[in-house]
């Protein structure tokens, strides 16, 4: 197993590397066609940020631009600070005519971590609390229960951030093509907008109803819509 | 507050019920629906009027321009009072019934013209009702009927939906059956069969039906279709109880006419589309792009039926679609509307010199008019920039000029398509071992949470355990300590003192064995200290005799004890 993974692996870079050097047309979206078919095969199985990223630039360079962002996303929610995805996701952007306010405070050096590395941080800072409270009860010393409540604090810090993560964050969605955006969940139903949302936005997920498969968002405006789900894909 | 909402109500129903009885009204219908062949039809009437609107004159009945003979049932009388901001009004509907019969016809579906009565000076008038004749031979109780819903006869690729209603009154548990409306054969069958229970007078209706779409042209024949089994009652114990002999519920057989589409005026761009269509084309996203870059262009159709067939196959294959433009390989998207149906394909310039999506073709067979129409949209202008200098540009005329080379020159537009530079970061190259999901990197390592938890509970009961044995140790110290307190006798005091303090010293690990003598204390530290009291005692030969020397003694070997920790 781990030999054919290597082997799709290796042949997926060749290709890809291939496609960039390819100097017409044709054979390079021929070259980055099959480097994405054999990454994709790899997909199931792993959802590494870095196959992700792969993946995304793939479909950057098959000028599938939403495709793109929505894979770039996802690496990016594993790998909060990877400069290469970071860069290659504000192209895609610029690309789409897209231009998002940044949301600042969770771009923030401390919050931007992933859920990964914050539930490492919580456990790091749990274990050192607790190390710090055993050595309290040998040696008491104003250090010791100093640095004791400074570990209990983060890890507490650390706690309420992966919980709102987990649990309250809102769920974000990546429009796949330029669909209408409906009132209630149906065609039939009034837009909230003339213009149809552009492929590649990114909107907030409010709900989906999955009798009628239609997702509730909240558009840029702040108006909440609904719009087909075959139209948006979830960045989880 | 309340009684102003009571009000308003009152006040609204007041206007919709005067809005629904402020004309009289005539109802006709005929006795369940049905009659036999030959036998008299008799139906009843129903006028709804006012005491304002005047007695309806039973003479004055009139079926399609002649007098009809009625029978007066009787009048019934329905009072409604009303109250607004407390004045009391009350209003009187009345409903006079009229029997009234017709000759005996033949087999058949019929419609029942309207039939008008003068109510005070003003002639009202029913709508059409319709009824059915059936033969003597069947039995109303149990009846079946074959029908095609929609419009015949149909074409290729035309859907219609095939149905049987099967009328009864009581349970029956059907023994043999043959329905061939429903295996459709020759047809191609749409999704299965549906099924749907009504009620149509005192008859339970069972209706099936098959949506089916005709293939080939030709005539079909379904029938007779008919259902056989035995009416049952079911007693208080849960128990059928069977009627003999069997009943048969039997339908005449149906045809339908599938005709070929005719090649006379078929357009290139025919499809199979058959309907009545309209179609809105539209750019989705920004008419200013690179070459090479992806454009979507939405189609909507609308039409009442037929939609179906719509599948805007040939679009790709439009020459002047085709010579600007890659069509993606994928299908395009496409969504169902109940009026409409949506497509939205996806396409790129391959030249600068696109200056517009061309005109596009919609052909379809009007099954109204019985002929093909076209359908053209407007072009819709682009602006398509070269985002690099070409090494080489493809101008649009030569490829027109030269239809013989169009299609080597068409395979070759790919390949000298200039093409962009590599704006992204590159790939990673990735092994195996990165496709690993490690624990440590999921939020399995939570799971560490309750064990360094564990760990730590277990570290601090161990911890309370050993404290609690030194506590107990440190009581026995001090109970020696107290007994010895106790004595005022100076050798026993001495000895009662020397070993409270060595367990003292021995509790406080300053000790790592126990001893017996003092003499045997090490020189250093708190052990030098109580080495040293007791020798003082010792020496002095328990010369404190007097109260106040021993209370002496006793002070500072309570400092010395407490001083051990």
């Amino acid at each position: 197993m781990l030999c054919g993974e290597s082997s799709t692996l290796e042949q997926a870079h060749n290709s890809y590397k291939k496609g960039e050097a390819a100097d017409n047309f044709l054979e390079r979206s021929q070259a980055f066609n099959q480097s994405l078919t054999l990454y994709k095969t790899l997909e199931k199985r792993s959802q590494n940020p870095n196959l992700l990223y792969n993946i995304g630039n793939n479909y950057y360079q098959l000028s599938e631009y939403s495709w793109a962002r929505w894979y770039y996303e996802r690496a990016l929610l594993q790998s909060p600070r990877n400069e290469k995805i970071l860069y290659n996701l504000a192209l895609t952007k610029e690309k789409l005519g897209l231009n998002e306010e940044k949301n600042f405070l969770f771009s923030a050096p401390l919050l931007n971590l992933s859920i990964y590395e914050k539930s490492l941080l919580l456990v790091l800072f749990f274990a050192f609390a607790v190390l710090l409270n055993s050595i309290n009860l040998c040696l008491s010393k104003k250090k010791i229960v100093y640095s004791l409540q400074i570990s209990i604090l983060l890890c507490l810090i650390t706690c309420m951030s992966l919980v709102y993560d987990y649990y309250l964050a809102p769920v974000q969605g990546i429009v796949m093509h330029a669909s209408n955006l409906h009132r209630d969940a149906g065609a039939h139903y009034a837009l909230v907008q003339d213009d149809p949302v552009l492929e590649g936005t990114r909107l907030r997920v409010l709900g989906i109803d999955k009798e009628s498969s239609w997702v509730q968002v909240l558009t840029l405006t702040g108006e909440i819509a609904y719009l087909p789900q075959e139209s948006i894909r979830l960045v989880d | 507050m309340v009684k102003k909402i009571i009000s308003s109500v009152c006040v609204l129903f007041f206007c919709f019920s005067t809005f629904l009885f402020s004309d009289p009204s005539l109802s006709v219908e005929i006795q369940g629906d049905v009659a036999t062949e030959g036998s008299r039809i008799i139906g009843i009437i129903t006028v709804t009027y006012s005491k304002e609107d005047g007695e309806p004159n039973a003479d004055s009945f009139l079926l399609e321009e002649e007098p009809l003979n009625v029978r007066n049932l009787g009048t019934s009388t329905s009072f409604r009072v009303t109250e607004i901001n407390g004045k009391r009004e009350s209003e009187t509907t009345l409903f006079s019934k009229y029997q009234f019969e017709l000759p005996g016809r033949d087999a058949g579906l019929y419609i029942l013209p309207p039939i008008s009565v003068l109510v005070g000076n003003s002639r009202i008038e029913s709508s059409g009702v319709s009824f059915e004749v059936l033969s003597p031979s069947i039995n109303p109780d149990f009846r079946l009927q074959a029908s095609i819903e929609g419009k015949t006869p149909l074409y290729p690729g035309q859907r219609a939906r095939f149905t049987y209603l099967l009328y009864y009154r009581e349970a029956v548990d059907v023994s043999v059956q043959e329905l061939p409306l429903l295996e459709a054969r020759g047809f191609k069958t749409i999704g299965m069969k549906t099924e749907r229970q009504l009620r149509k007078g005192q008859s339970h209706v069972m209706e099936l039906s098959q949506e089916v779409e005709a293939m080939e042209p030709g005539e079909y024949y379904f029938g007779p279709s008919y259902i056989e089994g035995f009416a049952y009652q079911t007693d208080f114990f849960g128990r059928r109880r069977y009627r003999r002999p069997a009943i048969r519920a039997q339908a005449n057989t149906v045809s339908v006419e599938v005709l070929p589409l005719p090649e006379e005026g078929k357009p290139s761009s025919f499809d199979g589309a058959i309907g009545v269509f309209n179609w809105d084309v539209r750019l989705l996203g920004n008419a200013t792009l690179g070459v090479g870059d992806k454009l979507q262009l939405e189609i909507e159709v609308s039409g009442h039926d037929g939609l179906h067939s719509v599948r805007l196959a040939r679009l790709s294959e439009q020459s002047e679609l085709k010579k600007h433009f890659r069509m993606s390989s994928l299908p395009a998207q496409v969504k169902d509307g109940e009026l409409s149906k949506t497509f939205i394909y996806e396409l790129r310039p391959l030249s600068s010199d696109v200056i517009e999506i061309p005109s596009l073709q919609l052909s379809f067979f009007n099954t109204q008019t019985k002929t093909y129409e076209t359908l053209f949209s407007n072009p819709i202008p682009l602006t398509v920039e070269n985002l690099l200098e070409p090494k080489q540009t493809l101008p649009s005329q030569k490829i027109a000029s030269h239809p013989k080379e169009e299609a080597e020159e068409e395979r070759n537009i790919e390949e000298s398509l200039e093409i962009k530079k590599i704006e992204i970061l590159g790939n990673y190259t990735l092994s195996s071992e990165d496709l690993k999901n490690s624990w440590y990197k999921t939020l399995k390592i939570l799971w560490l949470l309750p064990v360094i938890l564990f760990c730590s509970l277990m570290h601090y009961s161990l911890l309370f355990l050993f404290k609690r044995k030194d506590r107990r140790k440190i009581l026995l110290a001090e109970q020696y300590f107290i007994q010895a307190n106790e004595i005022n006798d100076p050798a026993r005091f001495f000895l009662a003192m020397e070993k409270a303090l060595i367990t003292r010293l021995w509790e406080s690990r300053l000790l790592a064995i126990q001893i017996k003598s003092y003499h045997d204390l090490p020189g250093e530290g708190k052990c030098a200290e109580v080495k040293q009291f007791l020798s003082e005692i010792e020496e002095q030969g328990f010369s404190f005799q007097q109260t106040g020397s021993m209370e002496q003694m006793k002070e500072n070997a309570k400092k010395i004890f407490y001083e051990i920790s």
